[in-house]
């Protein structure tokens, strides 16, 4: 068992990342922590990608001299799914900074409960 | 067909973002909706008449395939039909919410949503779907931000937060399902898993991606402890995003896990094997969220946030259904997914006409409203009494089918939990309604009646909404019959 960890240790790692991120995201109260988290998380699941689609001793999926034997190449389609993931992840992390960044103009604070609008839901706010 | 569907709403959502004039987006806005429930139609009339389709671009492992089954169809007439009646709807109610230079960028997000929400559905291969889902949360977020007041932001980080956790947990369990049975297409994962027998080898596997993607799910569809981000999101939105938030972006997630559980596992399996435990734990979060959202409903004093508590309750009867792991509870969910997608769009517009005419959300001051507006009262009723499973509204057959499944599973313990929270809807819909026709208020009322209602031209979609309703629980047979050959074509192997 414990072997097997020490075997995969690219697996355990990219589980104890994935841990690590979905802990900040729920955990932490800060904005770009939060956001920060979310990054961690998503870069555990492309290491664990990358390292299932690796396979030792082989090049990476890009024909090279006119070698078209699949045999010498390791799998594509992680690399691909991890590309894929990496545009998502850079979109979300924009998209997430502007909010934030309204957010702490309006409010001069990164903590989105610590304000919580204690008058909106009373209709006092509401026109 | 499928692809089409897609296409229009993308190239739609594109043009009313570039348009500079707000009529201009509008008419985009309607125009494209329309267009996209003929096209919904039309796709289901050729389905039916000449069997499933499916189209794949692309080659090998890259390939993407859209398969075109029932299920799917059921799904595209949903998005397309109340989708234009929102869309419609909103044409009047949109200028109270959202400024004017916004209004372009509403349309546009409100078509992109659409669209991506059909290419969850539709997209059999892992990579597509995991894109469209990420793709529709920003969409998602957007028509709860667009509002532009603080609360929306608030909302909108809350929501873009948790939902961006539901796809990563999704996407870990994807690849998970991907290391273990080598296909990244539900087809593909059908036939390794039932077929190769990896239940047996792999169970481990299985269960964690699974799993993952179980509370991604959960997340993503607002199952109850994960819940918290939607009665915010809901709740600020302006009240046409809201119907759209609540009757149809949930819903596509939940397709998708039905695709991925029943799709990939299987029924036969499903009952023997280490997946029933999973399921079980769905079922009775299912349950738990069905009493908790309507007891957290109650407490509400808002009508908007209310009514989004009532949205968490429902969607824990759409994951007991799942839970329940039979052909007749998926049968239900399925079910449910329609009668609430009429019923809560119909509630949420009528609540975004009461705060537009009387500028008032606290459901306390709302006595009287049934001689103001006796119209959009009588639609709130229409709308509260299918929530509750009053018979002749769709709200009692989706109730009867949750019935059926849980007696034709053996699990007679749920049918407590069904009949309490029956009660517990009717105990937040009642009052309200009670005290808008026969309270003090409305007594003592000396303005005239109707005197607040909105012209009749503008409440026509959302009475259509209630036709749909009625319509469908006088006769829900056709309905029916269909969702019984889409779970047929769903769970075989190798589609």
């Amino acid at each position: 068992m414990m072997l097997n960890l020490f075997h995969n240790y690219y697996e355990v790692a990219a589980v104890i990342l994935f841990s690590i991120g979905l802990l900040t995201v729920l955990l932490q109260r800060n904005l770009i922590k939060k956001i920060i988290g979310l990054n961690i998380m998503d870069t555990s699941v492309f290491l664990f990608l990358a390292a299932k689609g690796y396979i030792a001793g082989r090049m990476s999926p890009i024909i090279k001299d006119g070698m078209t034997d699949a045999s010498k190449y390791i799998n594509p389609i992680p690399s691909g799914l991890v590309l894929t993931g990496i545009v998502v992840a850079v979109s979300v992390t924009a998209f997430s900074l502007s909010l934030t960044l309204r957010w702490y103009q309006q409010y001069k604070t990164l903590d989105l409960d610590g304000v919580v609008l204690k008058n909106v839901w009373r209709g006092e706010k509401y026109e | 067909m499928g692809i089409a569907i897609i296409l229009l709403l993308m190239i739609g959502a594109v043009a009313a973002f570039v348009c500079k004039n707000d009529k201009t987006a509008r008419l985009i806005g309607l125009g494209t909706t329309l267009l996209n429930a003929i096209l919904a139609v039309i796709m289901t009339v050729t389905v039916m008449n000449s069997g499933p389709q499916s189209v794949t671009f692309g080659s090998g492992t890259w390939a993407q395939t859209i398969n075109i089954g029932y299920i799917e169809c059921f799904m595209a007439c949903l998005f397309g039909i109340v989708g234009f009646l929102i869309v419609w709807a909103s044409m009047s109610m949109i200028s109270h919410d959202v400024e004017e230079k916004k209004i372009p960028m509403f349309y546009g997000l409100v078509l992109a949503l659409l669209g991506t929400l059909n290419a969850v559905v539709f997209f059999e291969s892992l990579l597509g779907v995991f894109v469209s889902i990420e793709l529709s949360s920003f969409a998602a977020a957007g028509i709860v931000i667009v509002k532009n007041q603080t609360e929306n932001v608030h909302a909108g980080l809350k929501y873009l937060s948790l939902s961006i956790l539901g796809s990563s947990l999704v996407l870990m369990g994807m690849v998970i399902l991907f290391v273990a049975t080598g296909s990244l297409h539900i087809g593909g994962i059908a036939k390794a898993i039932q077929g190769n027998n990896l239940m047996a080898s792999k169970s481990a596997y299985i269960l964690w991606a699974y799993g993952l993607i179980s509370a991604g799910v959960a997340f993503k569809a607002a199952l109850f402890p994960c819940h918290i981000w939607l009665p915010d999101a809901h709740g600020t939105a302006p009240s046409p995003s809201s119907a759209i938030l609540s009757s149809l972006v949930l819903k596509a997630y939940i397709v998708f896990y039905m695709k991925m559980v029943f799709g990939g596992v299987g029924f036969n399996l499903i009952a023997n094997s280490p997946m029933r435990m999973l399921l079980n734990v769905v079922m009775v979060v299912g349950v738990v969220a069905m009493i908790a959202g309507s007891v957290l409903a109650i407490m509400q004093t808002d009508i908007k946030r209310m009514i989004a508590y009532s949205s968490v309750a429902q969607m824990g009867y759409i994951f007991m259904g799942i839970g329940i792991g039979t052909e007749l509870g998926l049968f239900a969910a399925l079910f449910h997914i329609l009668s609430h997608a009429v019923t809560k769009s119909g509630l949420f517009l009528v609540a975004g006409s009461i705060i537009e005419q009387t500028h008032n959300r606290d459901l306390n001051k709302m006595g009287g409203l049934g001689i103001l507006m006796p119209v959009t009262m009588a639609l709130f009723t229409i709308g509260g009494l299918s929530m509750i499973g009053i018979p002749l509204f769709v709200g009692f057959n989706s109730k009867w089918n949750f019935a059926s499944a849980i007696v034709g599973s053996n699990n007679y313990w749920l049918l407590i939990p069904l009949s309490i929270s029956a009660l517990l809807n009717a105990l937040y819909y009642l009052p309200v309604v009670i005290r808008a026709f026969f309270g003090q208020e409305a007594k003592e009322c000396t303005e005239p009646l109707g005197s607040k209602e909105r012209p009749i031209k503008d409440l026509l979609p959302i009475i259509l909404l209630a036709c749909l309703v009625i319509l469908f629980g006088v006769a829900s047979g056709p309905v029916s019959d269909f969702l019984q050959k889409g779970i047929e074509i769903l769970t075989a192997i190798g589609r």
